[in-house]
Parts: C-alpha cells; sequence; structure tokens
C-alpha cells in the first residue's frame, strides 16, 4: 500500500468512527475538507455512497478509490487532511508530506535548519532524528518529498538542488470544550492559562488537561486576569484582593488585600501592568505593587469624597486613575515611580476614557477631536480632529 | 489609537490616519476605516481588518500609509510574527507578512475570536458560533491549541 493509500485507509477509518459518534471535533473538520474537496472534484457521489453507509465495507472502499484519486492530484490537500487528522491518530513516518513550495520555483523542503515541526501523532523519534541530523531520516524526508511531487504531477522534479529549509505544518495539538473554556491568557512553561468571568485555570499546553481552576469565593465573584511573563505568575483581581498565582499549581504566591480609608476590605475594580510592577485600583485608592513579591511600593488615594476609581492605565512612566462624577469623567495622572499627582482633568462625558503610551497622553476633547498632551506636564502638543478609538 | 515608533494611527469611522506623534504633522491619510485591535505584527507593518466588512485583511506601513497587500479574510491575530487570518469556510491561513500569501493553512470548525496579542509559539485559539435565539450570545466555545509552524 503506498503512502497516499494508507492515507486515505486512515481518513476512511477516521470518517467511520466519527459516523458512529466516536468521532471528535477534528474528525468533523476532516469530514467537511473530504466533502468539499471530492464535490468539486466531481467525486460527490463517493462521499454520498459512504455517508450513506459509512460501516459498509464497499462504500468504503469507493470513498477510499476517490480519496486516493484527489490525494494524487492535490498535494496541499494531502498536506491540508493530514494536519487536520485527530491527534491520537497514528500515522506512520511514511505518510509524511513535507508541504510544497507555492513559490513557483520548484519542490521546496522548508523548515528551520533540519527543524522540523510535525503534522501528526506518533512523529517524535522522526522529528528527533531529524532534530539530531540523522542522515537516514533526513533522506527519508526528502525522498517522500519528492515522490509526493511525482505523484502531484512531477513538476520541476529536477529543479536546483532545493536549500536544507524543511517545512513545518500547524496541527491541533489538543481541543477542549464546549464552554466553560474561557479566553486563553498564554502559555507559562507547559501550562497555558485561561480565564472566565469569574474563574481562571491552568491546562497542560501538551494535553490540554486541567490542571486547577481558581475562583475568588463561592459566590463566584468577578476576576480580572493578566499574565506576567517575566515573573511567570498569574496576577488575579477579585473581590478585595490581588493574588499572583503559581501557573503549575494555581497557588497563591502572594496576596495584596485592597482596604478603604476606613480599613474595610472590598472593592478591587481594575489593574495594569508594566515592566514587573502591577498597578492596582479599588475603593479610592491606587497601589503600585512589585508583581514578583507582592511589595508594596506606594498608594495613593483620591481627594475628597469622590467615588471610587473604576480604572487604571500606565505606560509605566504615568499612571492614569478614572472616576466619574455628575456625568462627567475625572482623570488623575500619578508619577508610576512615586505615586506623586501630577495633574487632574476632568472631560464632558463620564463614558470618556484616556490612553498613555510613550510619555503621551490621548485625551477627548471638548470640540469632539481628541488632544494629544504630553503625560507628565498635562502640556497639549496637537489635536486630532477625529476621536481616537 | 495605535502609537508605532512615533507614528500615532488614528482610527477614524471612514478613513484612517497617520500622525507624527511629537508634532502632530499629518503623515498620511488611508480612504478606508480599519479596525485598531491588532499590534504590529513586525517592525511598522500593521495587519487589520476592514471595519465595515472585518472581510478584508489589509496589510499597513504606518510610516508611509502605504498598502502593503490586502487579501479576503478576517485577521485574528498574530503568532511569531506571522498575521493570522480565517476565510469564509473558517480555514485559518499563517500569511507571509511583506506579501500576504498563504505560508500553510489549517481548517478550523467555526469562527475564531480575535487575539489582540502575538500568541506565541503555542498558540490557542477559541472559537465559537452565534446562538440562533440570541446572536449577540456566543456558544458552543471550544478551545484548541496549536502547534505553530516555525516562521521562516
Amino acid at each position: 500500500m503506498t503512502a497516499l493509500e494508507d492515507l486515505a485507509a486512515t481518513v476512511v477509518q477516521v470518517l467511520a468512527a466519527a459516523a458512529t459518534g466516536a468521532g471528535t471535533g477534528a474528525a468533523a473538520i476532516v469530514g467537511d475538507l473530504v466533502r468539499t474537496r471530492l464535490a468539486g472534484s466531481g467525486q460527490g457521489q463517493a462521499v454520498a455512497e459512504f455517508e450513506a453507509a459509512p460501516q459498509d465495507p464497499a462504500a468504503q472502499a469507493v470513498l477510499h478509490a476517490a480519496l486516493v484519486t484527489v490525494f494524487t492530484a492535490d498535494q496541499p490537500f494531502v498536506v491540508q487532511v493530514t494536519a487536520s487528522l485527530p491527534p491520537t491518530t497514528s500515522v506512520p513516518v511514511a505518510r509524511v508530506v513535507p508541504a510544497q513550495s507555492n513559490s513557483g520555483e520548484g519542490i521546496t523542503v522548508q523548515g528551520n535548519q533540519n527543524k522540523v515541526k510535525g503534522n501528526f501523532a506518533g512523529r517524535d523519534q522522526f522529528i528527533t532524528n531529524v532534530r539530531n541530523g540523522d542522515v537516514k531520516t533526513l533522506a527519508v524526508l526528502i525522498l517522500v518529498a519528492l515522490v509526493a511531487a511525482a505523484a502531484y504531477g512531477g513538476r520541476q522534479l529536477t529543479a536546483a538542488p532545493a536549500p536544507a529549509v524543511v517545512p513545518a505544518l500547524p496541527r491541533i495539538a489538543w481541543e477542549a470544550g464546549p464552554d466553560e473554556v474561557g479566553s486563553p491568557r498564554g502559555v507559562v512553561g507547559t501550562v497555558a492559562i485561561f480565564a472566565t468571568e469569574d474563574s481562571v485555570g491552568g491546562r497542560d499546553s501538551g494535553t490540554g488537561k486541567v490542571l486547577w481552576t481558581y475562583r475568588d469565593g463561592e459566590r463566584r465573584n468577578r476576576l480580572y486576569s493578566t499574565l506576567d511573563r517575566a515573573t511567570e505568575t498569574v496576577l488575579v483581581q477579585g473581590s478585595g484582593s490581588v493574588k499572583a498565582l503559581n501557573p503549575a499549581t494555581g497557588d497563591a504566591i502572594w496576596t495584596y488585600s485592597i482596604v478603604d480609608g476606613s480599613g474595610t476590605t472590598g472593592g478591587g475594580a481594575d489593574m495594569d501592568l508594566v515592566g514587573g510592577t502591577v498597578y492596582v485600583c479599588g475603593f479610592d485608592t491606587v497601589a503600585a505593587l512589585v508583581a514578583a513579591t507582592g511589595q508594596v511600593l506606594w498608594t495613593w488615594r483620591q481627594p475628597g469624597p469622590l467615588p471610587d476609581i473604576d480604572s487604571v492605565e500606565t505606560d509605566g512612566r504615568t499612571v492614569i486613575a478614572r472616576t466619574t462624577v455628575g456625568g462627567h469623567a475625572t482623570f488623575f495622572a500619578l508619577d508610576a515611580e512615586k505615586g506623586g499627582d501630577l495633574w487632574s482633568e476632568t472631560t464632558p462625558s463620564m463614558a470618556d476614557t484616556v490612553t498613555v503610551v510613550d510619555g503621551t497622553v490621548f485625551l477627548p476633547a471638548e470640540s469632539g477631536g481628541t488632544e494629544i498632551r504630553t503625560a507628565a506636564t498635562n502640556t497639549k502638543r496637537w489635536q486630532t480632529r477625529a476621536r481616537t478609538t | 489609537m495605535i502609537v508605532v515608533d512615533g507614528v500615532a494611527v488614528i482610527f477614524d469611522l471612514d478613513h484612517t490616519e497617520g500622525y507624527a506623534l511629537d508634532t502632530g504633522k499629518l503623515l498620511w491619510s488611508h480612504a478606508q476605516a480599519l479596525m485598531n485591535w491588532f499590534p504590529p505584527v513586525s517592525g511598522n507593518l500593521l495587519v487589520t481588518n476592514d471595519r465595515r466588512t472585518s472581510k478584508e485583511a489589509v496589510a499597513l506601513d504606518v510610516h508611509s500609509g502605504t498598502v502593503a497587500w490586502r487579501r479576503p479574510g478576517a485577521v485574528i491575530g498574530s503568532a511569531q510574527g506571522t498575521p493570522l487570518i480565517q476565510d469564509d469556510a473558517h480555514v485559518l491561513h499563517g500569511l507571509d507578512r511583506t506579501t500576504g500569501a498563504d505560508l500553510w493553512s489549517l481548517p478550523l470548525p467555526e469562527p475564531v475570536y480575535p487575539a489582540k496579542r502575538d500568541t506565541g509559539i503555542s498558540t490557542l485559539l477559541t472559537t465559537f458560533r452565534l446562538d440562533p435565539a440570541n446572536p449577540s450570545k456566543a456558544i458552543n466555545l471550544r478551545s484548541y491549541a496549536i502547534d505553530m509552524p516555525s516562521t521562516p
């Protein structure tokens, strides 16, 4: 059995399993791919017969033959299907079909300095061999590329010696869901961090297995979370506190309690992280903490009885804290290093927000445009006609 | 608004402008409304969506305002400096950032949430579909960890 016949057999097997309900999302993707591609090449009847009786050997044979025909004529489709097979699909090394350059300048085995990132399960030894510069493995890789290219139509098989650029294809390592999966925050070490409105969790980045989940109390309070790549900690702000979590375990490394002037714990509205310092607001207070240790660098309280500070933003030089009162927004600018007052400004709408970047603050102007000011001094430099979005 | 290398890119409702951050001098004006979601994929190249349709990816040089390339598809972010778009069939495409040509593609079953940051080597994506009974609600959230190819 050739590599393409073998691949076709695997696809038929995956789709037959999926028809029994044993399939995954990846199998559904393969099914969509096959359905669409075969319909576009006059082989739609093979798919229809298979879908009518997916366990019928005759229908499977028809689909298999159709797939081999299409695979032979369409190498990119081979690559696409191979990349989409479920991660647990066992695919022998002989099925490796490196991507062909679409430059029209001949077959190019792409990649980086003999480093290959595979597109199928069970490839690790093969990849290890390639990474180690194993001559036989590299030869197999190049040979398979040439065979695939020949099957594809023999286009420029005699091209100049291909540079040792080896292709790498994307593949779905794992999938999780539906629902309750949260938004990805990033990967720290071998842990993928996800967050929902009221939880943060860590998954094994290689398998997707849930390692831990953190929630703020039994009432599942709203959580703000961010990832500090410098210290490899997960920062979460819930009701009344900010915590740094160990991404491997979800355990708290440090906790900072948010208290108001009367000593009441609670609040917690926003935080921003720049250069290893996390700026936190809650109640009438803004605090700057060392992200790695939780050490308090400074705290600032807003003057007078005003509504709570509801957002904080910084470029690492100036911190802008916001509150709303009387239908307007008031912004307090603080020195990021020491927490001292720099200036304050009230803008026309309570919906107004500002942006601070590179020592420059962008403030809504009464005329409807945006004023660009020096953040440290609040000195106007210029103005746009448009509101920045 | 995005600031890149001394240029403030202002995203207006019907066009996009680039100003010198220090002086406010108008450097260029591009007669297309673009989305302000995405940071530059590399240096001064911004790859973002047409604001009106979200179905065209546009690569813009923030210094000159010139369009390096454009192609159909919704930008969903970048990984290792490689722009990522998703087409109408939900196929994810990794693009050559200088030409917009396909480097690779990977079919996904549903739309992907755009990611504001470069997602790095181990790319995590979340797909969703809209609830037919409540089109403003995303349902069937699924997360995918994708082993990304190395950038050429």
